[in-house]
Order: structure tokens, then sequence, then C-alpha cells
């Protein structure tokens, strides 16, 4: 004699709330980070931007990105690493930007003067001084500006630079080394 | 080391960050007023670009900032990944060998399985081939045609159960053993010839009927004689 079982469809509640608690982990595991690392991508960010409100709209959109992404990240301990980098990109894209439009809107009136080279020590001393850290700092390589910020970062070892950036700790001094350098130089 | 090779190793010092000059350029630079005063500016200098980057960078975070971020997560909930994408890459990239694999198998081309069954064949003593002309008169699969060489005949073989309605052009019975001597027959035999286009062509059915063949009769020989008459 057969006795025949009804069962219910495979697809069930069970999966659908499996798939909600794997939702709710992944979004515990963002806000953790986020907590972590929202000063970091806003002083990146202001590091390139040199401007409150543009940097804060940068870190908003790094942050955001970093979310919408955040299911592909294999290993958490490389979020700050992946977020520093796309906190990066963004900002150097919106500070071109911006450069472009500077400069579409003053040439008519570029200025040909350049000052007196002054010396390192009255270059230091003067207002003038941070000014022509910025500018600097702009003309230096992606990477060397990358580290140079990073290493200024209060709080940041040349280890956890090296962490973020995912290169050995002799290459992060050498860059930073070489980067010093050539800011010095352009300064002297 | 002149003053320029030692104010190089001052600026190297400084840009790593060296705490302390080395013992020889700091006996130099005690005694050379130029390099000390060069120290002393790349010293204050240094400091500028540390105090400067650091004030650059490490400015109050806006408190808006994590709220507004907050806000946003929620407008946009984390996306679903895609079903596919959340399997292991090997096993996704196994499966699509297998399918291709599987694919390839069940469409491979018709040579290969007549190729197969021309060996088994053989060993039957008889295989069933199928000359066609050219590309026009042949119907079967022009996969399994193969060309002779020196020639654009043809040579198609079917399996000996294939269906009649399958194979339309006329067959040829070729014994096995015979198959080479046949090709070459056919390779041999001008294009169009009278022979080659019977055996291409169907019989017709109204005339195909049996011959009667009379038996071979051997009329009686006359012998004559080699001896020449009045020889001897």
């Amino acid at each position: 004699m057969q006795e025949l079982v009804l069962t219910q469809p495979v697809r069930s509640l069970e999966a659908d709330s499996a798939r909600e608690i794997a939702r709710s982990q992944k979004h515990r595991a963002f806000e953790s980070c986020l907590a972590e690392c929202d000063p970091l991508a806003f002083r990146i960010a202001q590091g390139v931007l040199r401007n409150v409100a543009d940097a804060e709209d940068v870190a908003q959109e790094a942050l955001l990105r970093a979310y919408q992404k955040f299911d592909r990240l294999q290993e958490l301990t490389r979020f700050r690493g992946w977020l520093v980098r796309v906190t990066f990109r963004l900002a150097l894209d919106r500070w071109r930007s911006m450069k472009r439009r500077e400069r579409r809107e003053t040439e008519w009136a570029a200025p040909e003067w350049r000052l007196a080279a002054p010396t390192a020590e009255q270059i230091a001393d003067s207002n003038a001084f941070q000014a022509r850290l910025e500018q600097a700092l702009d003309e230096l390589p992606e990477k060397s500006r990358l580290v140079l910020l990073l290493a200024a970062i209060q709080g940041y070892t040349l280890d956890e630079v090296a962490t973020i950036l995912g290169a050995p700790v002799g290459t992060v001094k050498s860059r930073l080394f070489h980067a010093r350098k050539a800011l010095a130089e352009k300064l002297r | 080391m002149n003053c320029k090779q030692y104010q190089e190793k001052i600026l190297d010092s400084l840009a790593a960050g060296a705490a302390n000059l080395s013992p020889e350029i700091a006996a130099h630079q005690n005694s050379c007023t130029l390099c000390a005063e060069f120290y002393q500016a790349h010293q204050r200098l240094f400091h500028g670009i540390d105090t400067g980057l650091q004030s650059l960078v490490n400015q109050p975070v806006p408190p808006s900032l994590l709220p507004t971020v907050r806000a946003r997560l929620d407008e946009n909930p984390m996306p679903q990944r895609a079903w596919f994408l959340s399997w292991n890459p090997v096993a996704v990239a196994a499966l699509a060998i297998l399918a291709v694999a599987v694919s390839y198998a069940l469409h491979r081309p018709h040579s290969s399985v007549n190729s197969g069954q021309i060996a088994s064949t053989s060993q039957q003593h008889s295989t069933t081939a199928q000359v066609v002309r050219d590309k026009t008169t042949m119907q079967a699969d022009p996969k399994a045609a193969s060309v002779l060489p020196g020639t654009n005949h043809k040579v198609v073989v079917a399996p000996r159960n294939a269906p009649a309605s399958s194979v339309d052009v006329p067959e040829v019975i070729v014994l096995a053993e015979e198959r080479q001597a046949f090709a070459k027959f056919i390779a041999d035999a001008p294009v169009g010839g009278p022979v080659v286009l019977a055996m291409a062509q169907p019989a017709n059915p109204e005339s195909d009927e049996p011959i009667d063949i009379a038996l071979l009769r051997i009329e009686p020989l006359e012998v004559q004689s080699m001896d020449v008459p009045g020889g001897e």
C-alpha cells in the first residue's frame, strides 16, 4: 500500500529569512567599519581637496560606494586600504575637475608674474608657506601624495600606512623619503 | 667631501626623518657655518612641511558626515549579489567547461562517427559507399563526404544500417579489400565520363529489371595441323 505525502514547495520562507539574516550581518559589519573609517575617508579627501564641504561630499560618496561593493570584499582587514583608494581616486577626480573649471574661469587674467625665490627660512616663516606647500603637494605624483597624506594623519604609524597601502614598510619608507625630499626641493 | 656633498647628506637625513645627523656630518657642520646654517634652515623647512601636512589632513571631521552617510545607506540598501556570483568561481568554470564538452559531443561532425563506422564495418568485409560527382548532386551530409586525392570526386560512406530515406544517392557496394582499388578507379575515371555518371545516377526503376545473361558458349575450334603438307 502506497502512502502519499504532500510537501511544501522548496522555495520557502526559510531561505528568505536566511538571506535576510546574512544581509543584516553584513550591514552590522559595515557599520563597525564605518564608525572606524569615516574620519580616514574624510581626511584623505580633505588632504587632496582642502575644502571641508567638498571633502565631506567625497567621503560620503566613497563610503556609499564601499557599502554597495561591501559584499565583494573577501577580508574585512582590507577594508581600510580599499576605502582609502576609493576616496583618493574620487577626491583626485573632483580636484582635477575643479582645477579645469578654475583654469577656464581665470584664463583671461592669468598672471604671468612669479615671486622672487625666497630662502627656505623665509618660506617656512611666511604666511604664504601653506599655500605653497599645497601647490607643491599638488605637483607630486599620486603615490607620493597619498603616502604623505596618510603618514601625516594623526595616529597612523608607518606600519599602519603600509597595511593600508598593501605594501611593505620598506617601500612606504622609501616613498615617504622621496616625497618629502621632492617637496622640500620644490619649496626651497 | 665638500660642502655641497655634505648639504646633500643633510637633506637626505632630514627627508628620512632622522632624529640626529650622523657623527661625520655633525662634526662638519660644527666647523662649517655655511653647512650649519643650511641644516638649521632646512630643519625649519621640514618642520614646516610636517606641520603644514598635519594641519591639512587632521581637520576635525564634520559631525554631519556619519548621520548623512547612514541616511544615504538607508536609502540605498545593500544590493543583493547575483545568485551565480555567490558561487565558487572554480565551480562555475568547471560547469562551463562541462557544458562546452557536452555541447561539442552532441554537435560534433558526422565524419568522425562515420570513420569509426568504417573501421567497424571493414571487419564485415563490405562497406557501403556512395559516389557523388559534385556538391550539387550530393544530398547526403556534406561533412560525411571525403574527397579523393587529386580529383573532385567524393565518396560518401554511409553506415550499412542507415535508413533508406536518409540516403537518396545511388550506392555502390564495395568489398573492404577492394575499397582502395575502387577509390583509385574513381580518382582515375574521367570527370563526366559515362562509367562514373552511370554509377552516380540512380537507375531508372522502369528499366531496372533483371537482365538475363546468356550462358557462355564456347564455339568448337578448328585445330589445324602445324605440319606443312609436303615438308619432309
